[in-house]
């Protein structure tokens, strides 16, 4: 093969191996003390209202997530009550001493909303692969999700409105909050999709 | 699969290449012994063999303080082109490591022919390629320059997006297992081995002199970049080591310094501004053609 075919074979297998690169399952990992987003019933019935137009606005294409396995705070609560399970989840001594090193995300999983979405069980939690002994996990199971906020630094302010343009008419299974941290535990992005279930 | 998609920290990355480069070296060191002695069976340990041996670990710590004083300006460009010329970011997976050793070791073949293809840069891999034995040791053999180079050719994957530390354990990765291929003591290994990985019968015939095996077997790990590119030649006659001419000393700083002493003797014999720059680019086998050109003048 001459000079110049082997330079252009060569372009090939760089896209080709950079494309497999890019196309692997991703896996997002997950601390610091983080306020989630809360809704009253106001901003949930206003939701609700808005939801066509946001709907649409939002018609966004579906994000893979595999499944992701964390340990930490769990509980029944009201959504407008998450900040408390962050403090708890950040007053964990037992779980943060287990951490093996910083982690670099935490998840946020919403599950069973009750039928007016005042509450949900909600998990906030650090995949196992940050931890040396996991114990008491929750699974995320691998489904594909909408993305409400692709991965970016966003304010409280939008973080809060993320959740007006869910679907509410939909039936709801899902919603994951992605925080991404530095080093130093500071949020640098921020991720959120959501899960519908069947109609 | 899991495990190919779980995120690293950049902190977890940083310490493989640093386990790897460390603790590699402790056993190519134990290799060389067991090579030694099995020379010393064989009564094939002579004064110039192991004279050579120490040179070669001399240009290792030469090249190691080269490095140290470019280490953070090297490094810092790739962060550099990473944070401002990146077009995507990839995760910091096992997953993209493996395909960044597999981009890093066609990098690398590339490398590897241009220091074979360009004169000035020749100068600085000739060290690597003028002793006259092969063993562990001769895979520490280094020029001045050999830090310099790899910078233009894996730099594209920071653009990429690979995060700087994945592109150094993968170039980390590509370097170590090339030390291992400097031996005589294995011979070939299985067929299918052989027809996809580099192996020390393809990299000594990269190391010999034997007219037919010259500018061959490029490789780093994977021998198909040669084959593919039509680079590849087998190991099928008696291999004669090191460089025309024979460089015929274990003087470590003379040997780190040869080929860019030897190019500007070259270039200040050379006659004309063009024929200076023409050495500095072309192919080393240009100047060896232009000499025994002028040397055939001179006679008639």
């Amino acid at each position: 093969m001459n000079l110049a075919s082997s330079i252009l074979v060569s372009g090939v297998i760089v896209l080709s191996v950079w494309g497999v690169a890019l196309l692997q399952p991703t896996q997002a990992v997950a601390l610091t003390k983080q306020k989630s987003p809360t809704l009253n019933n106001e901003q949930t019935q206003a939701a609700i209202e808005g939801t066509s137009a946001t709907s649409k606005r939002h018609n966004l294409t579906t994000k893979h997530l595999n499944k992701i396995i964390i340990q930490g705070n769990t509980a029944n609560i009201a959504t407008s009550d998450v900040t408390r399970l962050w403090q708890d989840f950040s007053d964990n001594e037992r779980l943060n001493g287990n951490l093996k090193k910083a982690p670099n995300a935490v998840y946020v999983y919403y599950r069973n909303f009750s039928a007016n979405f005042d509450s949900a069980t909600v998990t906030i939690g650090y995949p196992v692969g940050n931890l040396t002994k996991p114990s008491a996990t929750t699974t995320i199971a691998s489904a594909d999700y909408h993305p409400l906020l692709s991965r970016k630094k966003y304010t409280q302010k939008q973080l809060e409105e993320a959740w007006q343009a869910i679907d509410y008419r939909r039936n709801i299974q899902h919603v994951v909050e992605v925080h991404y941290l530095s080093e130093n535990g500071d949020t640098t992005a921020t991720e959120m999709l959501i899960r519908y279930g069947e109609q | 699969m899991d495990f190919l998609t779980a995120t690293l920290s950049v902190d977890d990355i940083w310490w493989m290449e640093t386990f790897i480069d460390d603790w590699f070296f402790v056993i190519a060191l134990s290799l060389f012994v067991i090579e030694i002695i099995r020379y010393a069976f064989k009564r094939q340990v002579t004064k110039n063999l192991l004279g050579d041996s120490i040179t070669n670990f001399v240009t290792l710590g030469l090249f190691i303080l080269l490095v140290g004083l470019v280490a953070i300006a090297y490094v810092g460009i790739f962060f550099f082109v990473f944070d401002n010329y990146k077009i995507v970011e990839l995760p910091t997976t096992l997953w993209t490591i493996l395909c960044c050793i597999v981009l890093a070791d066609l990098a690398y073949y590339w490398e590897h022919r241009f220091l074979h293809k360009n004169g000035f840069a020749w100068a600085s891999h000739t060290v690597h390629h003028s002793s006259p034995h092969f063993n562990i040791s001769v895979a520490y053999r280094h020029g001045p320059l050999d830090w310099l180079f790899p910078l233009f050719f894996y730099l594209p994957l920071a653009a990429l997006g690979f995060h700087p530390f994945i592109i150094l354990l993968a170039e980390v990765i590509v370097q170590v297992y090339q030390t291992l291929l400097h031996t005589e003591t294995v011979k070939k290994l299985p067929r299918p081995i052989e027809a996809i990985f580099n192996t020390p019968s393809h990299h000594r015939v990269h190391h010999a002199r034997n007219t037919r095996y010259l500018d061959k077997n490029y490789a780093g790990i994977f021998i198909i970049w040669d084959r593919l590119f039509g680079t590849f030649a087998r190991e099928d006659e008696k291999v004669k080591y090191g460089v025309y001419p024979q460089i015929n000393s274990i003087n470590p700083i003379k040997v780190f310094f040869s080929g860019y002493i030897k190019l500007a003797q070259q270039i200040y014999k050379a006659p004309t501004w063009s024929h200076k720059l023409k050495l500095l680019h072309k192919p080393p086998i240009w100047a060896w053609q232009q000499s025994q050109a002028n040397y055939h003048k001179t006679n008639q």
